[in-house]
């Protein structure tokens, strides 16, 4: 049986306009109001950087007739019956994001202050002083996100932390004509204090918003 | 120096975006196994698609390595 590589979840009334704006290699199984996008291959997907930018381009594409819920690149399935069952069963919880991310994007904001405390190196007999310079480095990493978050989110509908290893990443769902307000206000943000940096990503598919914050991330 | 980049003019910054948002976000079903996307280390955790950026799991992973821009 051929793998079915699925892209997204869109209202069942937008599932032809999705497909045709994605050049038709797509088709959709429908279940109540929810469509599921997918193409169906003859090989699950490898990996590869082309087929990362491939399905970000058609998930693009499909976000442009729409509201849209990305699915995770790689979920593939050898039966739509398991796809149909699940969206019987999570139906309501979709179309409820499917409303929240409506008319929205997705910006990812990496932000960092060089002024910020840093972790003293690992020595011998100094594990009490590494761990009061972590707490304090993870402190200042606190107060930097709440700062941020502080100023950018009333522009945003809804704000997710992403992991990060040396700075502070936020993902940001914003209505489409607010980008270039949330830019100005992220270089403001950046400006009022020295030392701090950001970096802005997008407009991406609300990737990070396919589910209510703090909600159980696999759909078993 | 304060600096801000404006969208997508960071490619580096953009690349690992595309990836995390491609493997760590979205509608979670099920899945199959991606081992290495863009010579960035991913991590597979289990039958149920649970692919984790390398730098979820070990947070100097991605610092050092695969960072490349994307092309096109």
């Amino acid at each position: 049986m051929s793998p079915f590589l699925l892209y997204a979840l869109v209202p069942a009334d937008q599932a032809s306009a999705a497909m045709t704006a994605a050049s038709g290699v797509l088709s959709a199984v429908s279940e109540g109001s929810i469509a599921v996008l997918y193409e169906e291959r003859d090989d699950p997907p490898s990996g590869s950087r082309e087929q990362l930018v491939t399905f970000q381009k058609v998930v693009s594409d499909i976000c442009r007739t729409g509201p849209t819920l990305p699915v995770r690149f790689g979920s593939v399935v050898d039966d739509l019956t398991e796809v149909r069952d699940l969206v019987h069963e999570r139906e309501e919880q979709w179309r409820q994001r499917l409303d929240v991310v409506a008319g929205h994007v997705e910006l990812v904001i990496h932000a960092r202050d060089d002024t910020a405390p840093r972790p003293s190196p690992v020595g011998r007999g100094q594990g009490r002083e590494y761990l009061l310079s972590r707490a304090r480095a993870q402190h200042h990493a606190e107060r930097l996100y709440a700062d941020l978050v502080g100023a950018l989110g009333a522009h945003c509908r809804e704000t997710r932390r992403l992991t990060a290893s040396d700075e502070i990443r936020v993902a940001c769902l914003v209505p489409e004509a607010g980008l270039e307000t949330l830019s100005i206000l992220v270089k403001r943000w950046a400006e009022a204090h020295e030392g701090r940096h950001a970096t802005m990503t997008g407009p991406w598919p609300p990737f990070s918003f396919t589910q209510e914050d703090g909600a159980d991330e696999l759909a078993t | 120096m304060m600096t801000v980049h404006e969208v997508g003019s960071n490619e580096d910054v953009a690349l690992v975006d595309l990836i995390d948002r491609l493997i760590g976000g979205g509608v979670v079903i099920t899945g199959d196994l991606v081992l290495s996307i863009a010579n960035v280390d991913l991590v597979y955790l289990g039958l149920q698609l649970v692919l984790a950026p390398a730098h979820a799991v070990e947070p100097s992973v991605v610092l050092h390595h695969g960072r490349k821009p994307v092309e096109g």
